[in-house]
């Protein structure tokens, strides 16, 4: 058989994005371990150090290792938006599930209160959270959660609504298996991949929206820190260090940007339309290359 | 003698490459069809044998940044393969033109039918906007589109699928192009409205002359509509000729098979094509013969080499080993 | 009139949301939060019995909570939204005072964005899976993951070192200055925006570019500018106008985080710090006058699709 897949799932972007990935997950697990010093160590008299073999990131204001902080906020970064996607995630898909399977009345009261949650701007609505639980690490963590619940259930409902249609739940149905049986064994492994691709790209959404609310300061709260909180305190140095400010940015920014690249290469090749394929002449020169070289 | 200016189509040796998720498709695989003046030429073949990627290369349709082509095309002895993909713009809709399978979709859903056959007026000649939508309306009262005036400013989906074939009709003859491709123009119309349809194709034909190249796969469409016919098999022309020469002296083993396998009833929508197993798939290489494995004729030499073309008749060719024998209604002599 | 019926309804349905979110939100956050009282005298905790009577009475906390609500409505319904608890000004002045900043950058940014973003998207789609495709793809991908205030960071960085006299800090006076003030951050919000909006164009166009009837089109020999222009692309608008009243919403948000750094006094700076302080009244009028334009834009989109798309009927 000649017949091959065009266009790989593993092109060098999707690599490469995997692979910072596992490095940050690897440093967001055992980054505290990692960190050469104590990250809340105030050091007066090495303040505003530039780049060094000692403090490889240099430190802030009060002396504060940098490189250390870093690893530290990640540990709290990485882990606050994987709990909110976690904690969405946990809430949105049974309530997608059931209203996507089920329609009817649960189905409109709760697609309504979506309707509502959803005419907020979500990092107003976050903000509003936040003013009505108190700032704070866990209720940021728990704002933002809520603001992801009505765009992942609907995501979830929308995919059950085309999965119900398909023969195989009519099958299940006309065995007489129990709704929970058809629900959860049947038609949610098959919405399982769509889920997928959301989870990674709300990570990244996670991420900025956090990094957001600690930037404001109704997030966490000194002393601990995460890297929003890190930026924050940056911005008062901004002219005098710019690099306090700059490397928790470039972190959100690298991690985001490989969640998100990541979530486009398993989009794009899901998606027959939209996958890339090579020009027809350039596959031909490789073919021919290919064949010379092999015959 | 023939002279080439009778051909309005000649299509030499062409082969259609193109790119797509699942590899390599050779869509068309060395084909030769010439298409005269004037007549209406039927292309007969099961879906997915390359009809639809032929025709489409006629007026250089694909994407090409997907699509390798090689072999020539002459429309109106032009080569169209030497053509700047701009000058090609030039000839659509001009000297050639299409409708296709589904005029649901074939028109853009946001623009009214009138504005979409007004604009290849505009497009192509330097006329007034007054006088271009004068003669859509002409156009419309003439493919039976009344009253003109109303059906002008309506919208695609507000028209029945029959109405909109009228439409994609209209737009295409509306400059008196001298070709017209017809891809499966009936398939996806209800059986009573295929009938009208077709009956509109043949007066539209004998007021103007076009010459038209008509794809299906339903033989009582060809034997109602057609001078000539191709039937196509594997992204190849298996055999060619006069209507009556191929109904009565089928020379390919396909196109017997496809005779035997039309059903005896009546309605004509169930007279689909059904032979036993599938086509080859055109991701392959198909050594020797693309019909062997499904011929109950084959024979080694079938597998192994291709078969060439068989002049068996003025203007009647077929590429099998046999052709000679089973134009002549001899019996086989190898063994089955 | 099918289209004035449909407004209507769309309207009774944004002031009962509007109703529900306000009734919400004024209890949850007089049940939940700290006591009014105490954010209303601040730092002068020392006042006397009488002072605190007064201010008891003043902002009507010695009624039951549900009176309080219904005095709060009546106020609203008139457009007057109270008192705030901290500098005690009517809190329509407050914002009033303050929304042009926030207005002018949203519709700014929007307006940038989608001048430059359509373009790029319908570059992309015509050169699909070329080298200028992947360019600004990738281009577009690191752009949206770029969160909004880390790029009025850098700008502010950029701007102060290049332009010594930058005025970041004050008011503006007069229409010049406005401008001069609300055009960087109106910039750094539409980072984001031209990613998402040139994503979504590149996407709908390649999805129109494979459909039928540009197949059709083409046969037909119209110039490629107009398959393009007159066909592709406006099939292509209904999406794109999906997502850009979307982004008003989105950009309301992150305005609230440029406006910060940038220290421009509009409604954003205004809800982080009511947020912090709790300062109810303002966090009240803000969530609400915030749900106001988002709802707003999104049924002018609504209408602008019936005009686009014959086939949505309202």
């Amino acid at each position: 058989m000649k017949k091959k897949k065009m266009g790989t799932l593993f092109t060098p972007p999707m690599m490469i994005s995997a692979i910072i990935l596992a490095v940050i997950l690897l440093i967001s697990i055992f980054g505290t371990l990692l960190a050469p010093y104590d990250p809340e160590a105030i050091d007066l008299a090495n303040t505003y150090k530039k780049f060094s073999p000692d403090h490889w990131f240099g430190t802030d204001a009060m002396g504060r290792d940098m490189f250390s902080r870093m690893l530290c906020g990640a540990h709290t970064t990485i882990l606050n938006a994987v709990l909110v996607v976690l904690f969405a995630d946990f809430i949105g898909v049974p309530l997608g599930l059931m209203c996507g399977y089920k329609e009817g009345l649960l189905d409109k009261i709760v697609m309504r209160i979506w309707d509502i949650l959803a005419a907020f701007p979500p990092l107003i609505l976050a903000m509003v959270f936040v003013a009505i639980f108190g700032k704070g690490e866990l209720n940021a963590v728990l704002a933002t959660g809520i603001v992801f619940i009505p765009m992942i259930s609907r995501l979830t409902r929308s995919s059950v609504l085309s999965e119900k249609t398909k023969t195989y739940v009519e099958t299940a149905k006309s065995l007489g298996y129990t709704e929970r049986k058809i629900i959860f064994r049947h038609i949610f492994p098959n919405v399982v991949p769509t889920l997928m691709a959301e989870f990674t790209l709300d990570i990244g959404y996670a991420i900025i929206s956090l990094a957001s609310l600690s930037y404001m300061g109704l997030g966490v709260q000194s002393p601990k820190s995460d890297w929003g909180s890190i930026l924050q305190s940056g911005m008062a140095l901004l002219f005098k260090s710019p690099t306090v400010a700059l490397i928790p940015g470039i972190a959100i920014v690298i991690t985001v940007v490989a969640l998100n690249l990541l979530t486009d290469s398993i989009q794009m090749y899901l998606d027959p339309v939209q996958r890339r394929l090579p020009h027809i002449m350039k596959y031909k020169k490789r073919e021919a290359k290919h064949n010379e070289k092999y015959a | 003698m023939k002279n080439m200016h009778d051909n309005i189509v000649e299509i030499n040796n062409l082969e259609v490459e193109i790119i797509s998720p699942d590899g390599l498709l050779k869509a068309v695989r060395g084909l030769s069809l010439n298409v005269r003046r004037g007549e209406t030429h039927g292309i007969v073949g099961e879906s997915g044998c390359g009809k639809s990627v032929m025709v489409k290369s006629i007026m250089r349709l694909h994407d090409e940044s997907k699509v390798a082509y090689s072999g020539n095309i002459f429309v109106n002895n032009k080569n169209i393969m030497d053509l700047k993909i701009r000058n090609m713009r030039k000839l659509r809709g001009k000297e050639m033109a299409m409708i296709f399978q589904n005029p649901m979709t074939s028109l853009s859903p946001i623009m009214t039918v009138g504005e979409q056959i007004l604009e290849v007026l505009t497009a192509k000649s330097n006329i007034s906007k007054d006088e271009a939508k004068k003669r859509s309306l002409e156009i419309l009262e003439k493919v039976g589109i009344t009253p003109g005036e109303r059906r002008y400013k309506q919208y695609p989906f507000e028209l029945s699928g029959g109405l909109l074939q009228r439409v994609m009709i209209a737009m295409s003859m509306v400059n008196n192009p001298e070709l017209l491709i017809a891809d499966e123009p009936t398939t996806a119309l209800d059986v009573t409205i295929q009938a009208q349809i077709l009956d509109l194709m043949k007066s539209v034909q004998k007021s103007t002359g076009v010459s038209i190249i008509f794809i299906t796969h339903d033989l009582g469409v060809i034997a109602e509509m057609c001078d000539r016919v191709s039937i196509m098999y594997a992204g190849k022309i298996v055999e060619s000729g006069n209507i009556l020469d191929i109904f009565d002296h089928p020379a390919h083993p396909y196109t017997k098979a496809l005779f035997e396998s039309k059903p005896k009833g009546s309605d004509r929508a169930e007279r689909m094509l059904t032979i036993p197993g599938a086509p080859p798939s055109l991701y392959d290489d198909i050594p020797g013969c693309s019909f062997a494995l499904r011929c109950k004729y084959a024979c080694p030499k079938c597998h192994s080499t291709s078969p060439k073309k068989i002049e068996l008749d003025k203007e009647h060719w077929a590429s099998c080993h046999f052709s000679r024998e089973f134009f002549e209604k001899k019996e086989l002599l190898h063994d089955e | 009139m099918g289209k004035v019926l449909f407004i209507l309804k769309r309207f009774i349905t944004m002031l009962f949301t509007l109703l529900i979110v306000s009734f919400l939100l004024f209890m949850v956050l007089h049940l939940t939060g700290p006591d009014p009282l105490t954010v209303i005298i601040g730092q002068k905790q020392n006042i006397t019995q009488e002072a605190r009577e007064s201010l008891r009475v003043q902002y009507h906390l010695d009624e039951p909570l549900f009176v309080q609500y219904g005095i709060w409505f009546k106020g609203a319904v008139t457009g007057n939204f109270g008192m705030d608890y901290i500098q005690k000004m009517p809190v329509t002045s407050l914002i009033g005072g303050r929304s042009a900043v926030t207005i002018g950058m949203v519709a700014c940014s929007l307006l940038f964005s989608i001048l430059i973003a359509i373009p790029l998207g319908i570059i992309s789609a015509l050169k699909k899976n070329t080298g200028v495709d992947y360019v600004i793809s990738t281009l577009m991908l690191i752009l949206t993951s770029i969160p909004g205030f880390l790029v009025a960071m850098i700008m502010l960085v950029i701007l102060s070192k290049a332009i010594p006299g930058y005025r970041s800090v004050g008011m503006y006076t007069n229409f010049g200055e406005y401008m001069a003030r609300i055009s960087a951050p109106s910039l750094c919000l539409s980072f984001g925006n031209i990613a998402l909006i040139g994503r979504i164009t590149r996407n709908a166009m390649v999805e129109q570019l494979n459909s039928d009837y540009i197949i059709t089109c083409e046969a037909k020999g119209i110039s490629k500018r107009r398959l393009i222009l007159s066909h592709a692309l406006k099939n292509s608008v209904i999406p794109v106008f999906t997502v850009s009243a979307m982004l008003v919403g989105t950009s309301v948000g992150i305005s609230v985080l440029v406006e910060q750094i940038f220290s421009l006094p509009g409604l954003g700076s205004l809800l982080t710090t009511a947020v912090l302080k709790d300062n109810y009244p303002i966090i009240l009028a803000l969530t609400l006058l915030m749900l106001i334009i988002f709802q707003v834009v999104n049924l002018i989109a609504d209408i602008m699709y019936t005009i686009i798309d014959p086939r949505i009927k309202i």
